[in-house]
């Protein structure tokens, strides 16, 4: 029984590789009979008469033209079509045995890899399918394919894939399938089976068709001493034109597409409508899977290869029908061959490992957190539980720009949708999140943000330091540095919670913004902080912006990637930046958020010190001053304030003469910006509150610039210790002591300077000097909060005595109040917009209806001076209970609070209540029945808050860092040699 | 035929095996072997760039110093609503107060007052509750609809029982949140009557505080007086002041504001010697002027009057510094023909009233100019005496009178008031004095008045009558009323300040 050998070689690309496989056909030591060309290349594209040429020069049996688009499998029918039948046989294997081999243009087999083959499947008559060993041209060590299979789901795996030859699989012989490059296929039985699905084009195609013809009660068998060369994988054969190779999103998407074809196929008739209908809610979990483990890229895919093979028409009947006409025995005659649980655990538990070895191998060493980190940590714990100790369980953290968070837990999330005020501020967002921390009592999470700001600054500070540097000590001093800056002592002392969460929020941010071309997660990560520091600190957003940018640019290869860091940002910043532009008040959106609270004033003085307000470290120094100083207190505190703050330039200066000059840069680079930035807003105030305009506060800035000199300096220390390191790697000699000590010394100096600066602010939050202070949640008197228990609506008129505005060229003395109406217990943190506080007074929102400015303006009015005008209507048609005359403002004169106090004492429709801890309080006589219904938002607000949501928590899930280390089963006891599986271009996570 | 498979060999396991590592690693091997010279060049390079940083941040440093940072700044809106006109209301005290016969004495009204009210559209009530019997206090007001602003009231008391008696008259007075009531005594014959108007419509809760010659007084009973709208509560300082020649009075009120004034009479012996209406001063101040401080037979007086040793016959100036620090004074009584008038220094102790008698003083119309260091408080009180000594039967005549004048808040330059003469019996002329300081053209319902720089003016002035006075500088006027043995005075207020424009600050 002599075999006809008929090899096919479809081609889709000329050149050497093309060439190749038509010499080594040529130089075969068992020749095929015949020869039958495929000429896919296009016509008219480029290139491809020279294929055309190439081909014809291989003197072909048979010349076949063939349209690109058409799959492997295709190409075969086509060629077979061209072919006469085969012979008609009395032997049921025919007479002349007729085989064909399957080749592409970029298969070059081994010169003796028919005759191999050829032996393998004459000394068995009952294979159909032989197989080479498939190995990786580039690298002819490696196998890049030996036999396919089937996991007991279905999906396919490969039973070897990139691992160097070292005759480890040489054993194997029945596989369940062989890969398509070189297979040698029975002529009848691919007939009998009617070939290759064409519904699977670019993968599974072989191993469709391999389990097709085990089905119908045949063997395939590789044959590992037949040996091909193979330069592109199947998925990338069959792409048309070049055949750049495909992305890992584009081969995700292929085999599942092809997975779930196989699956609708394969499955029992009475499965296929529940396979049917799971295909859209697989889709959606697995891809929140993808997210979890960092390939947000192939989410698109899992949806497309769903809808793909849901609406692919008659492709899955037809495929049925073909399985169904050649099948003769049942799916248990394959089960043996499919790959055990056990193994497919331990081949996915290896490629973590080596995942994860790869992210190890490509990080700079980090100093341990153990036990030095954990040590500063728990210092910065105690210093920080010893200096709030009195705020600590407070229900409510009053003073400065301090308020109750939310009334209860329902308002955290009704706060953030589209009011009749307006879009909610991205700061909203983050209070949410933290007050659902303690969602029982909401404002309790301040007192917690503010017991814990120190330890949580010290942590933040050691990750980004550690980030940077080899050693553990010079990250400890950046994390002290850290804690104890200025900026964060001065947030926390004049009671300012946006401050403080962009003080936590930037080492984050900075690092995870450093890795974030890297990773996925890193991207997220810096995507959430980023979205938390222009939430809190809005005044950085322009440096940011322009970091971003430069980040790109210098990153063009993932700016994909890049661009998604401001996906959390837009997603919160969106609706407000909207209705900004919208009202033509861009700079609007600069305004600090919360309550809007005036901060201290900033002097360019305070500014190049690192403290935004100069007074809490001035005031105490020139105490202690000696009264024979020979300068003033002020200037000599300033000069002993540089004098604390200098050393830690200078080291981070240093650091650029050093070797680490090139870390160095970058935060240097951002303590300049934050610099820069202190002094660009420290002009600007866009928001108006208590008849004043409140300017912005450079905290955050001078915090950015704190990080970076906080940095430089923590890698200027390491620094002054990597040469000697260096000098012991080359030397193998002990380390030379003297770099040490002096970087031990000149870090302990640093601590030292800082902690001495911090001193006195820390001191006066515990004997009780700072703005900040426990207290109920409420801002107004107890009697409104206790009204307001039993109906949350009622108003509380809030007069304020204020000096008059300079804008206003009214005679000096006049008279002037600030008002506005509180509902239930005050104001809260999440309540605010800043889109009310930066309105023009002309602004739509509030012209017009009861809550309009100039309607509270008379109201007002009336009621602070002697007047003849009934206020008894105009309070109880809004519903305003109360009337509350607060401290007045500074200079404002006493006479004139006199006279508003009488004018109110005498006013019939008021009864005075008396001194509160807020202001004088009277109650409004006239009894109402006005029930104030909450105010209809704007209906697509739900819709809006479900999409900023869901984007945080998509965000999220990317976030969460899920590279830990693996389980790693027992070591497989059959011998069998190493894997070397490594990715081409690999992320972190 | 060649094999294509290359031998395995290291330079493939090499580059099967590289991990990528960072480019700074990459370089570490490399700089190792660097030679000697290159490392100090690369030393020096970054020395350089470490100096060029510090340029760079020596540079930002200066700028941020020198350069100002870019001001933007939101216009603060603001809404100036000028406040709806309140009703205008003038509070008159009412009746002379005395007490019943009897074994159970109360306080009863012995002598109706006269009562005059000028202004457009005015409209009288009555508040007719009192701790009084028949008291009532006649609230006079200029509703908001009404025409004009000016509006003025004064009443005079002639009581003439055995206890009460003398002419007093007083203006009426706006209500107010505090009131200064310097006047009176209760020492033995001497009666002192707070009398506390309510004319708003909430209640006003009061506390008085009191000075002494002694200092500040604490009694029980001072505080918490609630006085109901509408009611008048008349309160004995004998009752908070036990014995006190030299009481000051401070009335604060909350809630609604109360009309405060004090009423006075001496009996000297068995003899009813004098009765005045004491109107308040609103605050402390480091000036007062006194228009009108006439000075009518002062040796009969101090004759008539050495029956219980006259210590309170002689004109004097009563001054309390209230604060804290002690207060130079220096009183000058000017003379109604200028001039240098009698200037005397004294200090005031803080918390102490200070009577100042003048003993040696010739006849004649003063005007007494205080000028003090610290805000102080300052009334003068004169006496008159019958000529017709012991006898006082004559009709309209009575054996002697006292009476305390107020300091008069200045009628602004340009501006115009209205002045009210109360009605006065028969015997009784009314005067109007006139001092301005710097001197001022007055007309007076019409007639040119000029007023030379530190004089007195007196013009005679037709009793129960409103006059229109204009000023062209600042002008301090009071009006006097005497008759035999009979000397009362009452002062000008200046009109109300008109209710200006508020200015709201909406949030």
């Amino acid at each position: 029984m002599q075999p006809r050998v008929i090899a096919i070689v479809a081609a889709r690309r000329g050149g050497p590789v093309l060439q190749q496989t038509l010499d080594a056909l040529a130089q075969q030591s068992r020749r095929p009979d015949l020869l039958v060309v495929v000429d896919a290349a296009g016509g008219a594209a480029a290139g491809a008469d020279a294929v055309t040429a190439q081909l014809a020069a291989a003197n072909p049996t048979q010349f076949i033209t063939a349209g690109s688009g058409l799959g492997f499998g295709e190409l075969v029918h086509r060629a077979l079509g061209a072919l006469p039948a085969a012979e008609p046989t009395s032997s049921p294997y025919g007479g002349v045995d007729e085989w064909l081999w399957l080749l592409r243009h970029d298969t070059v087999p081994d010169p003796r890899a028919l005759e191999r083959l050829l032996a393998a499947v004459e000394i068995a008559p009952s294979v159909a399918v032989a197989g080479p060993k498939q190995l990786e041209a580039e690298h002819p060590t490696v196998i890049a394919g030996y036999g396919e299979t089937l996991t007991r789901l279905g999906a396919s795996i490969a039973i070897a894939e990139r691992e160097l030859d070292q005759a480890q699989h040489d054993r194997t012989s029945d596989v369940l399938a062989v890969g398509e490059a070189a297979m040698l296929v029975r002529r009848t039985v691919f007939a009998a089976v009617d070939g290759f699905d064409p519904a699977l084009p670019s993968v599974d195609a072989a191993l469709d068709l391999c389990v097709r013809i085990r089905l119908a009660g045949h063997r395939v068998v590789g044959v590992p001493q037949a040996r091909v060369f193979v330069h592109e994988s199947s998925a990338q054969a069959a792409r048309a034109g070049a055949g750049r190779t495909p992305s890992d999103r584009v081969l995700a998407r292929l085999r599942r597409t092809a997975q779930l074809h196989r699956r609708l196929v394969y499955a029992p008739p009475l499965a296929v409508p529940l396979h049917w209908l799971s295909l859209l809610p697989l889709a959606v979990g697995r891809a929140l899977g993808q997210l979890l483990r960092k390939q947000p890229g192939r989410v698109g895919g899992e949806f497309a290869a769903a809808l793909a093979v849901a609406f692919s028409g008659g492709a899955v009947p037809s495929a049925r029908r073909r399985l169904a006409r050649s099948r003769t025995m049942g799916w248990a005659a394959i089960a043996p061959l499919r790959m055990p649980p056990d193994e497919v655990r331990r081949r996915r538990a290896v490629a973590r490992d080596a995942t994860l070895a790869a992210g190890e191998d490509d990080r700079p060493p980090r100093p341990a957190f153990l036990p030095g980190g954990a040590w500063l940590v728990a210092f910065a714990a105690v210093v920080g539980a010893v200096a709030f100790a009195p705020l600590l369980g407070a229900p409510a953290l009053l003073g400065g720009a301090l308020a109750p968070l939310a009334p209860d837990a329902a308002a955290l999330l009704e706060q953030l949708r589209w009011s009749p005020e307006g879009a909610a501020d991205p700061f909203a967002f983050v209070l949410a999140g933290l007050g659902a921390l303690t969602a029982w009592q909401p404002s309790l999470a301040l007192g917690v943000l503010w017991v814990a700001a120190l330890p949580l600054a010290a942590l933040g500070g050691w990750w980004a330091a550690a980030a940077l540097v080899r050693h553990p000590g010079p990250a400890a001093v950046a994390a002290l540095l850290w804690a104890f800056s200025p900026t964060l002592l001065s947030a926390l002392a004049n009671g300012r919670p946006a401050a403080v969460i962009a003080h936590l929020a930037l080492p984050l941010l900075v690092i995870a913004a450093a890795r974030a071309p890297r990773s996925w997660s890193a991207t997220a990560v810096a995507g959430l902080t980023a979205a938390v520091v222009v939430a809190s600190a809005p005044a950085l957003l322009p440096a940011l912006v322009i970091a971003w940018v430069v980040w790109m640019l210098a990153h063009p290869r993932r700016i994909g990637r890049l661009l998604t860091l401001i996906v959390p940002t837009a997603a919160l910043l969106g609706p407000l930046a909207w209705q900004q532009l919208q009202r033509g008040t861009p700079l609007g959106l600069l305004a600090d958020p919360g309550l809007p609270v005036a901060p201290p004033a900033a002097s360019p003085t305070g500014i190049l010190l690192g403290w935004p307000d100069l007074s809490l470290a001035l005031g105490p120094l020139a105490a202690l001053a000696p009264d024979a100083a020979p300068l003033a207190p002020a200037p000599l505190a300033v000069l002993v304030l540089a004098a604390l703050a200098l050393p830690a330039v200078l080291v981070a200066l240093l650091a650029l003469a050093l070797p680490t000059a090139r870390t160095a840069v970058l935060p240097l680079v951002l303590a300049a910006t934050g610099i820069a930035t202190a002094w660009a807003v420290a002009g600007i105030a866009v928001a108006v509150a208590d008849g004043a305009a409140v300017p912005l506060d450079v905290g955050p800035a001078l915090s950015l610039a704190a990080l970076g000199i906080a940095l430089a300096a923590a890698v200027g220390l390491d620094g002054i210790r990597t040469p000697a390191a260096q000098r012991r790697v080359a030397s193998y000699g002990p380390e030379p002591r003297g770099p040490r000590r002096l970087a031990t010394a000149l870090g302990l100096v640093l601590v030292v300077l800082a902690l001495t600066a911090a001193a006195p602010v820390l001191a006066a939050t515990l004997t009780g000097s700072s703005a900040v202070r426990a207290g109920e949640p409420r801002t107004l008197p107890a009697i409104v909060a206790a009204e307001a228990q039993s109906d949350p609506t009622i108003g509380t008129l809030v007069l304020r005595p204020v000096v008059a505005p300079p804008s206003a060229t009214e005679s000096a003395g006049t008279p002037a109040v600030s008002a506005r109406i509180d509902r239930g217990a005050g104001r809260t943190l999440i309540a605010q917009r800043t889109l009310v506080t930066t309105g023009a007074f002309t602004e739509t929102v509030r012209s017009e209806g009861p809550y309009a400015a100039a309607e509270i303006a008379t109201l007002a009015a009336n009621l602070v001076a002697p007047s003849g005008a009934d206020s008894a209507d105009g309070l109880v048609s809004r519903h305003v209970r109360f009337v509350l005359l607060e401290q007045s403002g500074p200079g404002v004169d006493p006479a004139i609070v006199s006279d508003m106090v009488a004018a109110l004492d005498g006013n019939p429709a008021l009864a005075p209540v008396g001194d509160t801890d807020t202001g004088r309080l009277w109650r409004v006589v006239a009894d109402d029945e006005v029930h104030l219904l909450a105010a209809d938002p704007w209906p697509g607000s739900g819709v809006v808050l479900g999409v900023q949501l869901s984007i945080l928590a998509l965000t999220l899930l990317l976030a969460v860092p899920t590279s830990f280390r693996p389980r790693r089963p027992a070591e497989p006891t059959e011998a069998e040699g190493p894997t070397a599986t490594f990715e081409a271009e690999g992320d972190d996570d | 035929m060649t094999d294509p498979t290359p031998e395995l060999g290291a330079t493939t396991e090499t580059e099967l095996f590289h991990t990528p590592t960072s480019a700074e690693e990459g370089l570490e091997p490399a700089r190792l072997r660097r030679s000697s010279g290159a490392r100090v060049g690369a030393a020096l390079g970054r020395a350089g760039l470490a100096l060029g940083a510090a340029a760079a941040a020596a540079a930002l440093a200066a700028g941020v110093l020198l350069i100002p940072s870019p001001s933007i700044t939101a216009a603060v809106p603001a809404v100036p609503v000028t406040p709806d006109r309140a009703d205008q209301s003038l509070v008159c005290a009412g009746g002379a107060l005395g007490l019943t016969r009897g074994a159970d004495p109360q306080l009863t009204v012995v002598a109706d007052p006269r009562r005059v009210a000028t202004g457009a559209g005015l409209v009288e009530s009555t508040a007719a509750a009192s701790d009084a019997i028949d008291g009532a206090a006649t609230v006079v007001t200029l509703p908001r609809e009404a025409p004009g602003d000016l509006l003025a009231a004064a009443e005079s008391l002639r009581p003439r029982t055995p206890d009460v008696s003398g002419l007093a008259a007083a203006e009426c007075i706006a209500p107010a949140r505090t009131a200064w009531l310097v006047g009176g005594a209760t020492t033995v014959g001497r009666t002192t009557w707070v009398v506390l108007t309510n004319a708003d419509a909430v209640d006003a809760v009061v506390d008085l505080a009191l000075w002494g010659e002694n200092g500040p007084i604490e009694a029980l009973g001072t505080t918490g007086i609630i006085v109901a709208p509408g009611e008048q509560r008349i309160v004995p300082l004998a009752g908070l002041a036990v014995d006190e020649p030299s009481p000051v009075v401070r009335v604060t009120s909350s809630g609604g504001s109360v009309a405060a004034t004090l009423q006075t009479s001496i009996v000297r012996g068995l003899d009813p010697d004098g009765v005045s209406v004491i109107t308040p001063i609103a605050a402390p101040a480091t000036s007062h002027v006194i228009p009108a401080l006439p000075v009518i037979g002062l040796e009969t007086a101090l004759e008539r009057f050495s029956v219980d040793g006259g210590a309170d016959a002689l004109t004097a100036v009563r001054m309390l510094a209230p604060g804290d620090t002690p207060a130079e004074v220096t009183v000058t009584l000017v003379p109604q023909q200028g001039g240098l008038g009698l200037s005397t220094q004294a200090t005031l102790d803080p918390g102490v009233v200070l009577d100042l008698p003048f003993t040696e003083l010739a006849d004649g119309e003063y005007a007494v100019v205080v000028e003090a260091s610290q805000p102080i408080v300052v009334a003068g009180r004169t006496s008159v005496a019958s000529a017709a000594a012991g006898t006082g039967a004559a009709d309209g005549a009575a054996p002697a009178d006292v009476e305390w004048f107020s300091p008069a808040a200045a009628l602004a330059a340009g501006s115009e008031a209205v002045v009210a003469v109360a009605p006065v019996p028969g015997g009784v002329t009314a005067a109007v004095h006139l001092f301005a300081p710097a001197g001022a053209e007055v007309e007076l319902d019409g007639v040119a008045v000029s007023v030379p720089p530190g004089a007195v003016v007196v013009v005679p002035a037709a009793s129960d009558a409103g006059l229109r006075i204009r000023t062209t500088g600042a002008l301090h006027v009071s009006v006097t009323y005497r008759g035999d043995g009979l000397l009362a005075g009452s002062r000008a207020a200046p009109p109300p300040a008109a209710s200006g424009a508020v200015l709201v600050l909406p949030n």
